[in-house]
C-alpha cells in the first residue's frame, strides 16, 4: 500500500524536487561526464562548491538519486591504487537532467530581482 | 466446583493455544527480521575471521562443527527471545520456562566469548606492545603513510553494497590528494574523519531502507 502511495506521488508528470544538495551533487556528475566516480565527485564538490561532506553523506545521495532513476551506475576495473578495488561510474539519465533543470530555472527565477540585495551578480 | 475447573481448565487451554500462536507469529518475525534486518550487522563468519586476522587471534570458527555450534546457538537465542516476546503478548509472567532458558543460553555465550578472549589475550597484548617498541625505538613504523589500521577495521561496519567502492574511494583520496598535500598526521586523522563521518549515514540509510521507512515516511508527509 505505502509503495503504490509512494509512486502514485511520483507519477504526477513532474519529477521529483531535488534538495540542494542532491543537485551539486547532479552537477558535479554533469561536470566530471565519463569520470564521475565517488572520490572525484567529493573532490569536486569541495574544490569546485566549496562543499565539504563525508563520502558516506555522498554515497547515500547517490544511492537515493539512482532510487529515483536521476543517474545510473557501472563498476568499473579493480584499480591498484585502490588497493584492487572497482570503482563505480555515475552517469546522469534525461529524467535527472530534468530535474536539474527545472530545480535550477525555479533558483533562478526565485533570484531575479533580488540580486541587489545578495551583494551584485558576483556571487 | 467442578463447572469452575472445567472453566479454568478451558481458559488454561485458550491460554496455551494463545501462546502458540504468538509463538508462531513472532518465530516467523524474527527468522524474517534475521535474514533481511539484522544479517548485514551481525558478525558473519567472514567478519569474524577478518577480525581475526587483524588482531593475530585464531579465528574460533575454522570448523564445520564450531559454525554448526555457532549457528545453534544464534537459532536458539532467536527462538528464545520468540518464546519471551509470545508469552508476554499472550499474558504470561516473565518468568517461563523458555525465558529461563534464553537466560542460560545469553549466559553461556557471555562466558565463551570472555573465555575466547581471555585465550587470545597474550596475543593482542604481545601485537600491541610490539608496535609500540617500535614506536619507542625511533624507527618510523610502516604503517605510518597507510590508512590507520582501527579505522579501517571500523568500515567493515559499513554495509556490504557501498563497502567496496568506499574503502577504494577514500584509499584513493588519500593516499593521492591528501597525504601529498597535508602530510601523514593530518592524512591519517583526515581519515579517521571521514570513517567516522561516513558510518553515521551509511549505517542510518541501510537501516532506513531495510525496515522500509522510507516509503512510510513519504506516504505520511
Amino acid at each position: 500500500m505505502f509503495y503504490i502511495v509512494s509512486m502514485q506521488s511520483r507519477t504526477n508528470g513532474k519529477p521529483e524536487p531535488l534538495g540542494e544538495f542532491e543537485a551539486l551533487v547532479l552537477m558535479a556528475v554533469l561536470r566530471l561526464g565519463s569520470d564521475a566516480y565517488g572520490m572525484r565527485i567529493h573532490h569536486e564538490l569541495e574544490t569546485t562548491a566549496g562543499r565539504r561532506c563525508s563520502l558516506g553523506a555522498l554515497y547515500t545521495t547517490l544511492d537515493r538519486l539512482e532510487t529515483k532513476g536521476y543517474v545510473s551506475s557501472h563498476v568499473g576495473e579493480p584499480t591498484s591504487e585502490r588497493g584492487g578495488r572497482a570503482k563505480k561510474f555515475f552517469e546522469i539519465r534525461a529524467t535527472g537532467a530534468a530535474a536539474l533543470k527545472q530545480s535550477y530555472a525555479a533558483t533562478l527565477r526565485m533570484a531575479r530581482g533580488i540580486e541587489p540585495l545578495l551583494g551584485g551578480a558576483s556571487w | 466446583m467442578v463447572a469452575g475447573n472445567i472453566w479454568r481448565s478451558r481458559m488454561h487451554w485458550m491460554h496455551t493455544l494463545g501462546f502458540l500462536s504468538w509463538l508462531g507469529i513472532t518465530a516467523i518475525a524474527s527468522v524474517l527480521a534475521y535474514r533481511y534486518l539484522l544479517k548485514e550487522f551481525i558478525p558473519t563468519y567472514e567478519k569474524v575471521e577478518e577480525i581475526c586476522l587483524f588482531l593475530g587471534a585464531r579465528c574460533p570458527f575454522k570448523t564445520a562443527t564450531t559454525k554448526l555450534v555457532a549457528r545453534a546457538v544464534v537459532a536458539s537465542l532467536l527462538l528464545c527471545a520468540s518464546a519471551e516476546i509470545a508469552s508476554l503478548l499472550a499474558g504470561g509472567s516473565k518468568s517461563t520456562l523458555l525465558f529461563r532458558e534464553a537466560s542460560l543460553i545469553f549466559e553461556m555465550t557471555f562466558i565463551g566469548g570472555a573465555i575466547f578472549v581471555v585465550r587470545n589475550l597474550v596475543k593482542i597484548v604481545h601485537r600491541t606492545s610490539g608496535f609500540l617498541d617500535e614506536l619507542e625505538s625511533g624507527r618510523i613504523p610502516q604503517e605510518s603513510t597507510n590508512p590507520p589500521r582501527w579505522a579501517k577495521f571500523l568500515l567493515l561496519l559499513v554495509p556490504r553494497r557501498y563497502r567496496e567502492h568506499l574503502i577504494g574511494d577514500l584509499e584513493e583520496e588519500y593516499s593521492q590528494i591528501v597525504l601529498p598535500e597535508f602530510g601523514p598526521r593530518r592524512a591519517r586523522l583526515w581519515y579517521w574523519w571521514q570513517v567516522l563521518a561516513s558510518l553515521i549515514p551509511l549505517v542510518w540509510a541501510e537501516a532506513k531502507r531495510l525496515a522500509g521507512l522510507v516509503v512510510i515516511w513519504k506516504s505520511v508527509r
